[in-house]
């Protein structure tokens, strides 16, 4: 029976992992689309140890030149018949000249087409990057915005990130009316993003809450910590209009 | 009018999708062409060796039809029988509902344990393939499964088998056939008098909850209903429940706890088998130290 529910959980599973959406804001005024894909390992016998393929498609907008707003959709959970949703902003609330940092408060929305059972988890993510490699290309547009526009999209730059995410349960119970012991479900990240002219190159590894256990359950998670959490893998890619 | 497209394309797609994860309840086999029983060199859940043996004139293979409910046409459940069919009418029978692995081949060692539960051929013993298992027709869905169950019951009733003498015993995916017989009896051709679990879950949705930490409902992954937790509440027959310690499956703190403690009946028994992971559980308490609860059980 333990190779039942290997894709199932695994779909949205261990805190719905997806990657960081935004861990720069855009520009004033920028829009961008990014895909990313990638999710929780898992040892599925017979087969591999492979990250599990869930998709995101997503569109963010900078409001202000530190401020970004995003939602993103997830193909993968469409397939299986959920709506899945997500929606916040980033906020860069501190910036020096290679590095900053930022907090992302957002949503998470889903809704099955089955049973029309919809669940809402507010998410708080922060991230804080370093700058290693920048190269900005100079340009003649006129206005002020279109100059920090192309600051952003001809300049190559490499940088790592480190943060968190944390996804909040509202309700206070789990199936068959058990407490919900997990109220914040909390996972560290590190990611790098290779910044190249209109195109994010991104890489991220989420360490999926590594204080809860992964032992004696239906999905064999792979971690770094052993029996404790998983690991995330995901690669996503985005373009800066 | 792109922006609009753009826009609805992924509800088209949501709302276009049927995918369900059902399926991967099942671990069904359905390649054999016939059940090998001894000889079959698969993987099996236990290894019993040949202190017992059953003799093949003991050994009843055969089928019985089933409807799925759904006005479709019927089609066959390939079940085993072992012990002497013609006393049924006054044996006491053990109905085993097997775990989600392969078909009968895989449980035919533990087959062959109950059928020296007390002594060779003390109690008689059937075991079915679900649909889409082994040789047995249709595909595995929750429904499906208990429909073949009901078929083996009407089947027993028709060889003379009356409720007072129908013991159900449930490995793993099988608990949930035996719930659902104890706790909506009249839903089915029989009702049992005695219940036996071994390595229950307590439900779909909570195995979906333990592997995703969210408290995520079952219907975004599956349509199952199965709620072991729940319908034991109603059952009114006694229990045995017998769950390894070590269980890696079905943890026993997260499934087999929750089912007992929920036991709504007039008798319960709890074997916790120290060591014992989800499959082993006979070997690990040793198989007549194993064979001795059950009829003391069966028995009492």
């Amino acid at each position: 029976m333990k190779h039942l529910f290997y894709l199932i959980t695994s779909i949205f599973a261990l805190g719905a992992c997806a990657p960081s959406h935004f861990v720069k804001p855009l520009a004033y005024k920028q829009h961008a689309v990014s895909a990313s894909l990638g999710g929780a390992m898992l040892k599925v016998p017979g087969v591999a140890t492979i990250p599990v393929p869930n998709t995101t498609l997503g569109y963010g907008y900078g409001v202000k030149q530190d401020l970004t707003v995003y939602g993103n959709l997830y193909p993968t959970a469409a397939i299986f018949g959920v709506f899945q949703f997500d929606a916040g902003c980033t906020l860069q609330f501190w910036k020096q000249k290679n590095m900053g940092a930022t907090v992302s408060p957002g949503i998470n929305f889903l809704f099955d087409r089955f049973e029309k059972n919809a669940g809402l988890w507010p998410q708080l993510d922060a991230n804080f990057y370093w700058n290693y490699f920048e190269r900005k290309t100079s340009s003649d547009h006129k206005d002020g915005v279109s100059q920090l526009k192309s600051l952003h999209v001809d300049g190559h730059t490499n940088f790592f990130y480190v943060g968190f995410s944390n996804w909040f349960q509202l309700k206070g119970t789990m199936t068959l009316g058990l407490k919900q012991e997990n109220r914040l479900v909390f996972s560290p990240q590190i990611g790098h993003t290779f910044e190249r002219g209109h195109w994010n190159y991104n890489l991220e590894l989420k360490f999926l809450t590594p204080y809860l256990s992964n032992q004696n359950i239906i999905v064999d998670y792979v971690s770094p910590f052993g029996k404790r959490g998983g690991l995330g893998a995901f690669f996503s890619v985005t373009y800066r209009l | 009018m792109k922006k609009l497209i753009y826009l609805l394309l992924p509800l088209i797609v949501f709302t276009a999708c049927r995918k369900r994860l059902d399926s991967f309840l099942f671990g069904n086999d359905n390649s054999i062409t016939e059940y090998k029983l001894d000889n079959y060199t698969g993987r099996t859940t236990l290894d019993v060796g040949n202190d017992y043996h059953v003799e093949d004139s003991m050994t009843h293979v055969f089928q019985y039809d089933i409807s799925n409910g759904a006005g479709e046409q019927p089609f066959m459940i390939s079940a085993i029988y072992t012990g002497e069919i013609s006393q049924i009418a006054t044996d006491t029978v053990i109905l085993y509902c097997h775990g989600t692995a392969d078909h009968n081949d895989f449980y035919w060692p533990r087959q062959k344990l109950y059928s020296h539960l007390g002594g060779t051929h003390r109690y008689g013993v059937l075991m079915i393939d679900y649909p889409g298992y082994g040789l047995s027709d249709g595909t595995p869905t929750e429904q499906n499964m208990y429909d073949a169950v009901n078929g083996a019951l009407k089947w027993l009733k028709a060889n003379g088998l009356t409720n007072d003498r129908l013991v159900m015993f449930g490995f793993s995916l099988g608990t949930a056939s035996v719930c659902q017989v104890a706790g909506n009896p009249n839903d089915f051709e029989m009702k049992a008098s005695k219940i036996i679990l071994e390595a229950p879950f307590a439900s779909a949705e909570k195995m979906i909850q333990d592997a995703s930490v969210l408290a995520f409902p079952a219907s975004y992954f599956v349509s199952l209903k199965v709620e072991n937790a729940i319908e034991i509440q109603k059952a009114t027959v006694p229990l045995l429940w017998i769950h390894g310690k070590a269980d890696s499956f079905l943890a026993i703190d997260k499934h087999g706890e929750l089912v007992f403690a929920n036991y709504g009946g007039p008798s319960k028994t709890a074997v916790r088998v120290p060591g014992g992971d989800h499959e082993d559980t006979p070997y690990v308490m040793g198989y007549e130290v194993y064979l001795a609860a059950l009829l003391s059980f069966i028995t009492q």
